[in-house]
Formats: C-alpha cells, structure tokens, sequence
C-alpha cells in the first residue's frame, strides 16, 4: 500500500451503473478556466453517456472556442464582451446574475449537478454560487468541487476564494475544497499548473465516481438511492468531509481505513473532519463480505460522528479482487448546537470586552466580523461559519494569528506549497 | 525593612507554569529558597483559554514552591506573554525653558509628559514605559540636566496589553489570595537572565522561544528599544509535524524532541535517510523520511525569524547593532536553530547561558523568564514606590477588577 497515492486507478465509468436507473440526469458543468479545464479532461477520459452529460460555462469567449465540450455556454456578454472577468469578482457575478436564465436553459434538467470550478479568479468565484443557486431552483441535487488558490499565489485571492466559498456552501448540498496547497503535497512530480489540474481532476473523478457508484444498483451489496442520497444533504451552509483511502491484500479494510485516515484532505482548515451527515461508500472485490462493511462502519462512525444520520453502500467490483476503497462525504449542520466547552463560554462572555485594535502588522482577530448580514438567521449563520473555519487541529478555537495576511496557526509548510513526503 | 520580604517570580506559560521563592534580604541580596512547577493545562499561544485548568495548575505550582520553601510569599512578581501584547515607540520635546538655555528637571519632566500622554484605545493597559536616551538638540545624551540646549526630546517604547486578558492573569494569582505587585513582560524577563550587561551595551537581540510564544526584546545601547510577541512556538513545530506527517499530536511532539533538527548536514542531498516514528519498533512504527521532518520544522523556524526580522525593520539594519542574537526558550533546545538564526536574521547567534548564581538544575532555558523575572524583581523592588508608573498602572487594574472578583466569587 502506498500512502502517498491518491490517484485514482485507471477505472472507467461503466456505463452500466447508471442503467436501469430510469433517467436519473446527471450534469457536470466546469466554470471558469479552470473548472472548463478539469471538465475538458474529465471527457477526455469519460465518454458521454445518454444520461451524464459534460458542459462549460464562462464569461471568455476564446477559452470556450478552445474546448472540445459540445455544451458550451458564454455568460455575461453585456458585462465583459465575450473577455473574461480580468480577476474581477464583480463581474463574475453580474454576469452571472444577469443571465440566470441562461443558465437554466443551460441546464438539462438534471437530478444531480456537480459544479466544478476554481476560486480565487473572477469567473469560477463570480459565477458557481450563482449556478449552484440556478440548480438547486431546479430541484436538483448540487454537489460542488472548488480549487483553492496557493497561500503564496497572496492575500486577496484568498479572500475572494473564502467569501466565494461561504456563498457557494449556502447554495450547494455539499462543497468540497481542494486546496491547491494539498492538492501538490505528497507528490513527488513537477508541481506545475497542469499538474495540479490533473490532480484536482483526480479528485472531482473519485467524488463524481463514488456518488455515482452510491446510487447505481448493479453489483452492489448495499446500495442506496437516490432520495436517500438527497436526504443525507438535509441542511446547507455548513463544512464538508471529504476522503478516500484505499488498501490491498492481507486485511484489505484495515489498510484501507489506515490509507484512509491519512487522506490529505481530512487536515485542511477548509475542510471538516466531524461530521453531523455522513455518507460511505465501500468498494470491494467478490469477497466483501458484511462482517468487513460492519467492522469499516463502525470505526468510521467513531472517528467521524455520523451518528444516525449515517448512510452507506457497497459495491462489489469484479475487477477489485483483494482491494478495497472507501470513499467518505460528509457534511456538518448549521443550526444544530454544537456542545461548547466551557473554555469558550468563559471566552466569549468577555467578547465584548476585546478590542480591536490592530498591532503593527498583526492583527487579533475575535470573532466579531459580521456587518453585511441582513438577516439575524443569515448573521447566525456567518458567524458560525466564521468559527468553523477556525478548524486548525490543536489550535482550534483560539483567536485567529495573522501576520500579512497570513493565519500563522496553519502549518508554514502549506502556505508555502512545500510538498512533504510520507514515505 | 524589618524582616525579610518572601517575594514570588510566577510565569504562567503554554508549556508549564514555575514559581520561584526568594527572599529578599535587607532589600538587597537575594537567596533562592523555593521552587514549584507544574505542567500547564488551559493555556495556548501564552493566553488562558480556560480560567478553571489555569487557576488550577498555578495554585498547585504556588503551594509546591510555598512548601518547598516553607514559608509564605508576600507578593508575586508575574510574567506576562501572549498575542494581545503591542507597543508603540512614542517621542515627547520640551522647549529648554531656562533663560541660560540649560536644561533643569523640569523641562525633562515636560518631555516625559509629552511622550507618555498617547491615549490607548479603549480596553487596552500600558503595561511599561521604557525610557530611550534623551536627545539634546538631536544628541543623545545620557543625563541632560545642567547641559545646555534649546530642544530635549525623549522616547519611550510604550508596552501595553490587552485588559480583559491581563486581568485574567491577576484573576489567577487572586484566586490563591496573593497580590501581583508587579507583571513584566517575558522577553525583558528572559533578557535579564540571559544578556550580560556589556552584551547589552553592544546590542542585542534576545528571542525567548517557548511553547506558545516567541517573545524578543532588542537592546542597544544598554536601553530595551523594541520589544514584541510572535504566537508561534513549540506547540507550531509539533502542530506542523501532526498535520504533514498525519501522526497523532502525542506521537508529533515525542518525534520533535527525538528527531527534530534542523541540521542541513544530516540531510545529504537526494539522501533517503529514515527516522523511526516512535522508535521502539512496537506495532504501528512506520519509517519516516528525515527530510519530511526537516522541511517542516525548516519552513517554521525560517517564517519565525522572517517575521521578527520585518516586525524590527531597519532597527536591525544599522550598523549600530554590533551585538548579536541571544536565543533562550524551551524550543530553542531544537539542533541547528541557532544557524537558521544566523542566516536569516543575518547576524551572529548565541545560546543564551544562564548566569552561575543559579542552581544548576534550574539552568535550563526554559527557565530563563521566570529567573529573570526574579532578577527584576529584586532589582525594582525598592523603585517601585518611586516608579510611579508602575503603581498608576496596577493601581489602575486593581481598581478595575477587584470588583470584578467579589462577582465571579
């Protein structure tokens, strides 16, 4: 087993596993360059099926030209002529805003949206809230892959990435960072730009894979469909676990879980790793047996919660033989009270009395950043958002350590793309 | 004075909380009669997160210490740490007002108003006012009064502190029914036991890194110019090497103290060396590539010495600073970070040595802020009626949170 190798093996999407599941539509729309570039090669390696169908969407016309999608849909021609957004946010969303119907025409009346794109641009940030919101008007199941730019790539790409990312988690069932910082580590190739589009693809495969395998009937041992699927997603806004591990030969699971645990996605500031909703899928070859599935489930349930709101399938794979894959989707509830330990009561009985004040350079920040929320419900729900994103492992839950812009409790090595190998 | 006076020298650190008891001679020599430490709980980058584990732990500390010397303490003497700390150099002038043009007492007075008189936002305390060199017509000189001039200028590097938290520090040392009579920050703590005089005279650069905290306090001169905190410490190197190497906290930090370094020698180009995780061979040790530990701990320690190097500017730049770097701290025991200082900061590195008046099981650098503390102690401790600020400021805290505490009791 190889810890290090989190690519996805050379597996097609067989056709067959949506078969016989009567029209469920599937969509997977790339925004932005960067989404547009994934999608490209997702077609390359996926052959369109009567019921999965690939499409762009972005406000530059060239880049759209260049793509080999047949779906293709330019956005905001009254806002950027067909040019692109030039970074800008502002533009991504007027554009956006102004062709919602667009958009919808756009969509094929799918039961389930992957919206793939990158953030920290203009178009990908500008427009994937706006499309999640497009879809899930339609009633549609939205489930999202983001790219997050690198700490060195600066500040304000980070910021636009975050409150992009905030945005989109209200529109969406499920959003899944891929931190580009992540995305290079633990890999010993050359960590270009392509690179990374070949990686991030890699992880929107292994998403859009696993779901799809969820909901397929065939060859499953326990397999869950789709109203089961969409009720897992019961609320929005909130962070999303994220995982895959995988294990060969001798105790196949308990590799697989090990593989699992170190799953570079599990540890980012971005992503969760409790889960209030929690979705498993376990990929297995003839010899899966329950006891296996039991003894994967159980030790899932106690390091990621999950609790009764737990669902799970397993899929048998001919072609498997001794290997076994788990894949894990997870998200956490808004509005559901969290225990507060009585650290953090006493904290935040004396919120009021902090100060602001910045500190040559550094700044503290409390947790007292909320004006543009209207609503008391919308200003409930950014402050707790807020407050996740605090998620750093030991020190989470003590006042943010900004130096330039820079949360110094998040490990140097990841701000700066320092790849770490494992073994 | 008529019996010896027991003080106490606490500091509540990230990593363990020490109490020193020493009594104080005829005000004057000072002997080491006590010691208590205990490993901290609810304190994280040098702030109390949790009042209740903090209170605990220091009041264990204090009895131990009070045991160990079998006597009470009157009063403590309390280091303080943590992010809320800030401060500002602040100039004040006066006209020399004499008709002869030479300066008299009260024209330094006026300038030392003139500087102190910066308000702070609300919430946040002066902690010190550090007094730099007057200048006379834009010399510096040492005492003005008698000289002759028309402008005195005077700075002062003003520390202040965030107030809910410093009162949660006294709050601490109330609850055991003791008086702080005095907080001094860490780095002028750890300067004090690590930096000889004539070191200070030269310039120096003192960087106490802890668990939680850095903290650094710059010399020239014999005059503390600049001080500050950086909240990154041990608990970073250990976080770093958890989240990259995806082990447990526990196993992270038994790997920093058994492994960690920074070494480049070790790490021969293209080397494929490997560590043991846990080194004893039992189910689960895995082998880890050296250079993984080595990058983590390496981009750490370099963004460290980056920020202190920005925070100070060009105060580094000059030619002045012939000194050199002093690096005390628990975390400063890591192999090699006295090179990677070097190379950054581009100056000449030192371990701190602690001074021979001390125990030799107590000279350890984890030790150095709270020896120091003592050392302060017993030299300020007969200026504190005459350093009005010092008083102004606790009598300020005292007013504000005594109230505080018949509340929460």
């Amino acid at each position: 087993m190889n810890p290090d190798n989190f690519s996805v093996p050379n597996k097609m999407f067989s056709g067959d596993s949506l078969e016989g599941k009567g029209g469920l539509r599937i969509q997977v729309v790339g925004v932005g360059g960067a989404g547009s570039n994934v999608v490209d090669c997702l077609n390359l390696e996926i052959k369109e099926l009567e019921n999965l169908h690939f499409s762009i969407v972005n406000t530059d016309m060239v880049a759209l030209e260049n793509s080999p999608i047949n779906n293709k849909t330019l956005i905001g021609r009254n806002v950027t002529r067909g040019l692109g957004t030039g970074g800008e946010v502002e533009f991504g969303i007027k554009a956006a805003d102004e062709d919602r119907e667009t958009l919808r025409n756009m969509l094929l009346g799918p039961d389930i949206v992957f919206i793939i794109s990158g953030f920290g641009g203009g178009t990908g940030t500008g427009v994937a809230p706006i499309l999640a919101e497009v879809a899930s008007s339609m009633n549609a199941l939205v489930v999202s892959f983001v790219t997050l730019p690198f700490t060195f790539e600066g500040g304000r790409k980070k910021k636009l990435a975050d409150q992009g990312l905030v945005h989109l988690r209200k529109a969406s069932d499920a959003v899944i960072p891929l931190p580009n910082d992540i995305l290079l580590q633990g890999d010993d190739g050359d960590s270009s730009v392509l690179r990374a589009f070949s990686q991030a693809k890699d992880w929107v495969r292994t998403g859009i894979d696993a779901i799809l395998s969820l909901i397929s009937n065939t060859a499953g041992l326990c397999n869950i469909d789709y109203s089961t699927l969409r009720n897992a997603f019961v609320e929005r806004g909130g962070k999303t676990l994220f995982g895959v591990g995988r294990g060969s030969g001798e105790n196949a699971s308990s590799k697989a879980l090990e593989n699992l645990m170190l799953c570079p996605l599990l540890r980012t500031p971005e992503n969760s790793l409790k889960a209030d909703n929690l979705i498993v899928n376990i990929t297995g070859g003839p010899n899966l047996c329950m006891n296996e599935v039991n003894t994967i489930m159980t030790f899932l349930r106690e390091k990621l919660g999950g609790g009764e709101n737990t669902v799970f399938g397993a899929v048998i794979d001919e072609k498997q033989r001794d290997t076994i894959e788990i894949f894990i989707l997870g998200t956490t509830n808004l509005n559901k009270s969290k225990p507060i330990p009585s650290s953090r009561l006493s904290s935040s009985q004396e919120d009021g009395l902090f100060s602001d004040e910045p500190n040559r350079g550094r700044k503290k920040v409390r947790r007292k950043k909320r004006d543009q929320e209207d609503s008391l419900r919308a200003q409930g729900e950014f402050g707790f958002l807020e407050d996740m994103q605090e998620d750093l492992g030991y020190f989470d839950k003590t006042d943010k350590n900004l130096f330039n812009g820079e949360n110094l409790d998040i490990p140097t090595y990841l701000r700066r793309g320092i790849k770490i190998l494992l073994k | 004075m008529s019996r010896n006076k027991i003080i106490g020298a606490v500091e509540i650190g990230t990593s363990k909380v020490l109490v020193l008891v020493a009594e104080l001679v005829d005000g004057k020599s000072l002997n080491l009669i006590g010691f208590g430490r205990k490993p901290s709980a609810g304190i994280k980058k040098g702030e109390i997160i949790d009042f209740k584990y903090a209170s605990r732990v220091t009041h264990a500390a204090i009895d131990e210490a009070e045991k160990s010397a079998g006597v009470n303490i009157d009063s403590i003497y309390l280091a303080l740490s943590g992010g809320h700390l800030g401060g500002s150099f602040n100039k004040g002038s006066a006209q020399v007002s004499s008709h002869d043009g030479r300066v008299v007492e009260q024209d330094t007075l006026r300038a030392i108003e003139d500087a102190k008189s910066k308000r702070l936002p609300d919430k946040r305390l002066y902690i010190h006012h550090i007094r730099n060199p007057f200048l006379l017509d834009k010399k510096s000189v040492k005492s003005p009064i008698g000289m002759q001039g028309e402008m005195l200028e005077v700075g002062f590097w003003s520390v202040h502190g965030d107030e809910s938290t410093i009162g949660n520090y006294l709050h601490v040392v109330n609850g055991f029914g003791l008086e702080v009579d005095d907080m001094i920050i860490s780095s002028i703590c750890s300067g004090e036991a690590v930096v000889f005089p004539a070191t200070k005279e030269m310039g120096a650069l003192v960087v106490d890194i802890g668990r939680g905290t850095t903290d650094y306090a710059l010399f020239r001169n014999g005059n503390i110019i600049r001080t500050g905190v950086v909240c990154v410490g041990g608990d970073h190197l250990t976080n770093d090497l958890s989240m990259g190497l995806r082990i447990s906290p526990k196993e992270a930090e038994e790997l920093k103290k058994r492994e960690g370094s920074l070494d480049a020698e070790k790490l021969v180009p293209g080397s494929k060396a490997k560590v043991m995780l846990r080194g004893d061979y039992t189910i689960g040790d895995r082998e880890i590539p050296f250079q993984s530990i080595y990058k983590i701990l390496q981009a750490r320690v370099e963004e460290l010495f980056q920020i202190i190097k920005s925070d100070l500017g060009e105060l580094l730049d000059t030619d002045d600073l012939a000194g050199r770097v002093v690096l005390t701290g628990g975390s400063s025991q890591l192999t090699g970070i006295d090179e990677t200082a070097a190379r950054v900061l581009g100056m000449q590195v030192e371990m701190g040595e602690l001074p021979n008046w001390v125990d030799e099981s107590l000279r350890v650098p984890g030790n150095s802020t709270v020896l120091g503390l003592l050392r302060y102690a017993s030299n300020h401790h007969n200026l504190n009626a005459v350093t009005s600020q010092n008083s102004g400021f606790l009598g300020k805290l005292r007013s504000i949170f005594k109230p505080k505490r018949l509340e929460v009791a």
